[in-house]
């Protein structure tokens, strides 16, 4: 029965039962199951994704207290895990304070001008040594302690120098340690570099430098510079190179004399000497000197220039029509530019001055002065601008163009208004006027050729003097042509030169030269004035009887009358007078008988 | 004088620290401390003879222990009388640095006084033979054999 029907059941589902017990097995076999489930998982999470968000961030969504308990079950993985990452951040962050903290002291020292600053300062100037370095040197004191040269290899000490008491421990066993810590610092950093470069030991420092065969591991106290690891790095490179045999025979370490006379150079103590300066022989103040001196002159120099400069600017500032925009110094050469009004000329300019204008039209009063007088073209005329208000003032004579003149001045830029105060002078008298006035005495004649006044003619001395001094005014005189007639001596010859005589008939020979001689001086002085006339007077010594003294004086008269007519003189220009006797005498006296003369004028 | 290094190999608290101790201070605790990385030593054996010894931990950690080996003179292998298993350690080590068999060596086998727990059998000679034939039951703590083990170690050096 059971058996008919598993036979009945094999018939009708065979086929589905295999399927069951295919799908059973899956499920069974994990193996499987995985990777049938695995091949869905990630559409299955997007569908998932897709129809609920949430489910996404509950999925994104991690629990800090979960890497708590990570990092605690497995510290050393995160260590390896995140020193590569961790060293770099911490070295970068320890050299950027590094550098923050030089630039501070830099900063701080700079500030300082101390003797000491200042010679340091000229130290780095001089060796090319950065300053902040220098500092350093200075004020950092050091002492290397102890130079372990050590077989990177083995870590066995090759040499020691240094005090050994000091060490409290072997020194073949400081050796050996110090290659197992950089053993131990390279293995546990994993670091492929040099490894352990630096270490502090309480206050002192263990630098370690590296080499090909062997190290460097040297204590110091105190805190050393750069500089320092310079050199010992350059002595461990020479080691290296000089001792190249020694190094790799370990039969000669530890007693090899030149090895340690090396490394013993390198136990140098570094203190804030003062005697440096002797040793170096550098005399630092000599140069202090020189840089006062050059500072000094610096200052001077400078002084002068700014004194020069203000002198040019307050000159060009006050030349009026001058207006100064810009000033410069090029090469020893001042240069202003500026605008320039074309009347003015500059007057004393500095010898390294030169002036680069434009041209433009001032206002300034002083200008405007010049423009004025300009035209006036007067130097007696005074021109005076205020505020753009001109006034005019002296003599002018005022000649026809004076109005066009005025008129020219009105209307140049910048005369507000014009005043125009000059007082009218007559215009100057001409030659011709003054001689139509004051003719030229005696026989004179004026002819001016060109600027010369030519007189000629006949005048006397006192007349041609008064003449020649009364036309000076028109201009020069040139009396050389003038004769002469002395008027004054010929009259006076004349008044007394009576001509004795006694006869009443005639005139003697001696009488008649006499007269002859009078007449030529009277002709003379009458051609100075021709209505010069004469007058004759007739004397005698009054002997004999008185009627025939009067008679006689009479008679003589008329001789002498006769002789001057007959010679020219006009009648009416003679006058005559006969002195009478009034009493007679006994005597005879020749001298008081003739005719006297007398010219008059 | 001339400095010799000498590595001690073995097992974690197999006793290489306290042979040492007692070897140059003369010195035992009971107390266990951990060596951390290495530890190192020196005594000096006579007049031509110094020994740097080296006293390395992290045996356990393949690979870590090497750079410690490097230009040693000679070994002193550990092992715990004890804990006879100390032994594979050895094995592992020289599998790792098999250049370590062509230096002198002697072998320590420690904790000699603990003769109640001692679980030594013939077979662990035959090991020890292929790293050294000098072998000495010694006791860090009562010093048994320590001396002797260390100068003849230094014999075979010179
Ligand atoms: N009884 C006894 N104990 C020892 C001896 N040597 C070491 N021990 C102990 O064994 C433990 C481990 O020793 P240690 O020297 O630190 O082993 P290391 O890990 O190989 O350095 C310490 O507690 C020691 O006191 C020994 O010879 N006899
Ligand atoms: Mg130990």
């Amino acid at each position: 029965m059971s058996n008919d029907r598993e036979q009945l059941k094999a018939l009708l589902l065979s086929e589905e039962i295999a399927q069951l017990k295919a799908l059973q097995e899956l499920l069974q076999n994990k193996q499987k199951f995985s990777e049938k489930v695995s091949e869905v998982l990630d559409p299955a999470t997007d569908l998932a994704f897709k129809a609920n968000p949430a489910f996404e961030k509950k999925l994104s969504k991690i629990d800090p207290q979960s890497y708590v308990e990570a990092i605690k079950a497995n510290k050393q993985t995160f260590i390896d895990a995140l020193l590569p990452i961790i060293g770099p951040m911490i070295r970068k962050s320890v050299t950027s304070s590094i550098r923050r903290f030089v630039a501070d002291v830099n900063r701080a020292v700079e500030m300082g001008v101390s003797a000491k600053a200042l010679k340091w300062r000229w130290l780095a100037f001089r060796t090319g040594v950065p300053f902040t370095e220098i500092v350093f040197n200075n004020t950092i004191e050091y002492q290397v302690q102890q130079v372990f040269l050590i077989d990177n290899h083995s870590g066995l000490l090759i040499t020691h120098v240094g005090q050994e008491e000091l060490l409290h421990q072997d020194k073949d066993a400081i050796s050996s340690m110090l290659t197992a810590i950089q053993d131990f610092v390279k293995d546990s950093m994993g670091s492929d570099g040099e490894g352990l470069s630096a270490a502090e030991l309480g206050d002192d420092l263990l630098w370690l430098i590296h080499g090909s065969k062997a190290n460097i591991a040297a204590v110091i106290k105190g805190a050393p510079t750069q500089r320092l690891n310079d050199a010992i790095t350059t002595t461990l490179e020479h080691i290296h190179i000089e001792f190249n045999q020694q190094l790799a025979e370990p039969n000669d370490w530890n007693n090899n004399v030149e090895l340690k006379t090396e490394l013993e150079k390198l136990l140098v103590t570094k203190t804030q000497s003062e005697d440096e300066e002797q040793q170096q022989g550098i005399n630092f103040w000599p140069w202090l000197l020189v840089v006062c001196g050059l500072l000094a002159w610096w200052g001077w120099s400078a002084y002068q220039h700014k004194v020069t400069l203000n002198k040019i600017t307050n000159q060009l500032n006050q030349t009026a029509g001058f207006m100064l925009t810009g000033l410069e110094y090029d090469g020893g050469q001042f240069i202003a530019t500026g605008l320039k009004d074309p009347s003015v000329e500059f007057k004393n300019l500095a010898d390294n001055l030169t002036v680069n204008s434009t041209p433009f039209l001032s206002l300034a009063d002083d200008i405007i002065v010049k423009r004025v007088k300009n035209i006036l073209n007067d130097e007696q005329l005074e021109v005076t601008s205020i505020d753009n208000q001109v006034t005019i003032q002296g003599r002018s004579a005022k000649d026809p163009a004076w109005q066009q003149k005025i008129t020219l001045i009105q209307q140049l830029p910048g005369v507000a208004q014009l005043h125009d105060a000059t007082q009218k002078i007559p215009p100057k008298a001409t030659l011709a006027d003054y001689l139509a006035n004051n003719p030229p005495p005696d026989k004179l004649v004026v002819k001016p050729i060109n600027d010369t006044l030519f007189i000629s003619g006949l005048a006397s001395q006192e007349n041609l003097t008064a003449f020649n001094r009364s036309i000076e005014q028109f201009g020069k005189v040139d009396a050389s042509q003038v004769e002469i007639i002395n008027r004054k001596e010929l009259t006076q010859y004349i008044n007394r030169s009576p001509l004795n005589f006694s006869q009443t008939r005639q005139i003697n020979e001696t009488g008649l030269k006499h007269l002859s001689t009078i007449l030529s001086a009277l002709n003379k002085i009458r051609r100075l004035n021709t209505n010069t006339s004469i007058k004759l007077t007739a004397q005698s010594d009054c002997q004999g009887s008185i009627e025939q003294s009067n008679t006689n004086n009479q008679a003589r008269l008329n001789l002498v009358q006769i002789y001057l007519v007959d010679n020219g003189i006009p009648s009416k220009h003679i006058q005559t007078a006969v002195i009478a006797c009034t009493s007679t005498t006994n005597e005879v006296d020749a001298d008081k008988i003739g005719v006297w003369f007398e010219v008059l004028l | 004088m001339k400095s010799k290094k000498i590595c001690m190999i073995g097992r974690f608290a197999v006793g290489k620290t306290s042979l040492v101790d007692r070897y140059v201070k003369n010195q035992f605790s009971e107390k266990y401390q951990t060596t951390v990385g290495v530890s190192i030593s020196t005594k000096i054996i006579d007049v031509t003879t110094k020994f740097v010894i080296w006293d390395i931990a992290g045996f356990e950690q393949k690979n870590h222990y090497k750079p410690y080996l490097r230009g040693a003179h000679a070994i002193i292998y550990v092992v715990d009388a004890t804990e006879p298993e100390s032994l594979q350690t050895l094995d592992q080590i020289i599998q790792d640095s098999p250049e370590l068999k062509a230096l002198p060596a002697v072998c320590f086998i420690n904790k000699a006084d603990l003769v109640d727990n001692i679980m030594w059998q013939d077979q662990f000679n035959t090991k020890i033979n292929q790293l050294t034939k000098h072998s000495y039951w010694t006791s860090a703590k009562t010093g048994d054999n320590v001396e002797a083990g260390f100068v003849a170690l230094s014999h075979l050096i010179s």
